[in-house]
């Protein structure tokens, strides 16, 4: 094989890749079609899609978020207003939950352009209790603590119906697979290059040129929307919301789903949702015990695998290897 | 020939204190300046204020005759004033490809392979083995290198270069001196604040003394290794200028 194919094929492999595991996750329900499994594999997904907004902003460019559930949950309140109080279907309302997330993870991200660092994160988190207070006083738009109920009734989708279980779990694979493309091109993309520079260096990248602050806003509302698509896809799954599921220890959950993944890892949300999710069912954990499980869990792999579960995959394929001599150094 | 950049009564004070200024400074194309002065003297705050980090207390930046001191950091660069750092030289995380790659884009480049990237590593004589290495892995040298090949990789008009020659072994400085001179030879103006004065003095057509924030003198080398005010300032004479 000659190098520029070698080369042609190392670029698609990624593509590839996705492409597989999307695949063997649209195979699930013929596998195992319980309802049991496809509401958690959808759950799986829907946390996978919300975290790698939030992977792709941390991991790609260096921004930390505690607001992401916030936008998350506008996501959802939007599919739901437009659904009850529009008459729009799920097709119909998926650009509205993207475009007012893009909005949403835009005006979070405000305030970066003034501070950075510790005091931006828990600037976000203040956005994100202070959304979540909005979402509990408008009754008239979200419902307040009571929140609201959005059947999805016939509707279909790429010719699958919402309202099955399995064919809903479909729908949420293909979003999955789009998502995790577009995200991989993106990484891959010139502005990939330029946003691992801004987390590497701002200052450096200032002197190079680079707007850090417009390109910062710029990923908070890409982040957002992918978080607000994911929102929707929640909304529809759960088929009822209310404000308290979409507060701050979410935000945590999401971090701690990209964290146990690895956040420089395009797959790595999809491999923390896949354990958040299905681990503490599988070993039989109950809520409280699962969440002491997963401090354990973090402190462990902060300690011993801090890149994620995917960065041990590289590291057996270099002990594996053997050790190698480092040129040029 | 008019000065590519020049500073007018520039003053940067914080909390009151002033850290530099009034300082009328020029450089222009081809030119290489030198600014020396003793530790706190105000030079890095100086190019900070230059660049556009920080924003002047008083005073004027002009680039090519225009008043820059409300352009920020960022569209100073793309006009042609790209700087260097004395410790965050380089993208550390990343490999040095992508290091260069991020320069390459910044340009404008339509190819940012590895043929463009390189040619950059050849500018500054760097080895090509060192492309898929982590760019926080590479010497200190080797980081100054990649430092001001990223800046070149823009093709400034003037290259801003924060202590080029700090940490670095004979070899390296050897490298960065004769990286300097090519600069010279292709048009390129470089101002360089620097502590090692056998490093520097050769390379400078012009030098500029700064101390307590203050131009102190500016001529040639020569001229300025004459001046028993300089010497007195950098070696401890006075003791004004020991407890700065």
């Amino acid at each position: 094989m000659s190098s520029g194919s070698r080369s042609r094929l190392r670029r698609a492999a990624p593509y590839g890749g996705v492409l597989l595991l999307g695949l063997i996750a649209f195979l699930l329900p013929q596998v195992s079609p319980t309802s049991f499994v496809l509401s958690l594999a959808t759950t799986a997904l829907i946390y996978a899609i919300a975290a790698a907004g939030l992977g792709f902003l941390w991991g790609q460019s260096g921004q930390l978020s505690l607001a992401h559930a916030a936008v998350f949950g506008i996501g959802a309140y939007t599919a739901a207003v437009c659904a009850k109080q529009l008459g729009l279907s799920f097709a119909a309302s998926l650009p509205i939950s993207a475009g007012v997330g893009l909005v949403a993870g835009a005006l979070v991200a405000l305030p970066s352009l003034r501070t950075s660092g510790h005091y931006f994160v828990i600037l976000t988190f203040a956005v994100s209790e202070v959304i979540s207070v909005v979402e509990m006083r408008w009754e008239s738009l979200t419902g307040g603590v009571n929140g609201v109920t959005t059947l999805p009734g016939a509707q279909t989708l790429f010719g699958l119906r919402l309202a099955g279980r399995a064919d809903y779990y479909s729908i949420v694979v293909i979003f999955a697979v789009v998502v995790f493309l577009v995200l991989c091109l993106l990484m891959r993309s010139r502005w990939g290059i330029l946003l691992r520079s801004m987390r590497e260096n701002p200052d450096l990248s200032t002197s190079l040129g680079i707007n850090v602050p417009i390109n910062r806003v710029i990923v908070f509302a890409l982040s957002g929307a992918i978080a607000a698509l994911a929102g929707q896809l929640y909304l529809y799954h759960v088929k009822s919301i209310a404000p308290e599921a979409f507060m701050s220890n979410l935000s945590i959950v999401f971090l701690l789903v990209v964290l146990l993944g690895g956040k420089s890892y395009l797959l790595g949300p999809a491999a923390g949702a896949i354990i958040y999710v299905f681990l503490p069912e599988y070993i039989g954990l109950s809520p409280v015990r699962s969440q002491i499980a997963f401090g354990v869990i973090l402190v462990v792999m902060i300690l011993t695998a801090p890149d994620g579960v995917l960065s041990l995959i590289g590291r057996l394929r270099e002990r594996l290897r053997g050790p190698r001599t480092e040129a040029g150094a | 020939m008019n000065p590519l950049l020049r500073t007018q009564m520039l003053t940067k004070h914080f909390a009151g204190i002033r850290a530099v200024g009034p300082v009328d400074f020029t450089a222009t194309s081809g030119e290489i300046v030198g600014i020396i002065g003793p530790n706190g003297c105000g030079k890095t705050t100086f190019f900070n204020v230059v660049s556009g980090f920080m924003k002047p207390t008083a005073g004027q930046v002009f680039w090519e005759g225009q008043d820059i001191v409300g352009v920020p950091a960022h569209r100073r660069a793309r006009l042609g004033m790209v700087r260097t750092f004395q410790e965050r030289m380089v993208f550390p995380g990343t490999p040095v490809r992508e290091n260069l790659q991020t320069a390459l884009i910044q340009y404008g480049a339509g190819d940012i392979g590895d043929e463009a990237v390189t040619a950059a590593l050849d500018y500054v004589g760097l080895p090509h083995q060192v492309i898929d290495q982590m760019a926080g892995h590479l010497s200190w040298g080797e980081c100054r290198l990649l430092g001001m090949a990223l800046g070149l990789v823009l093709k400034p008009k003037i290259l801003l270069l924060d202590e080029p020659f700090a940490g670095l072994n004979r070899v390296g400085a050897e490298r960065v001196t004769s990286t300097l001179r090519r600069l010279r030879g292709d048009g390129i103006g470089a101002v360089i604040v620097e502590h090692e004065m056998d490093l520097l003095l050769p390379l400078c057509d012009r030098v500029v003394v700064l101390a307590n924030g203050e131009v102190l003198a500016e001529g040639t080398s020569q001229e300025i290794l004459q001046r028993e005010d300089v010497r007195t300032v950098y070696f401890g004479g006075d003791p004004v200028a020991r407890d700065q």
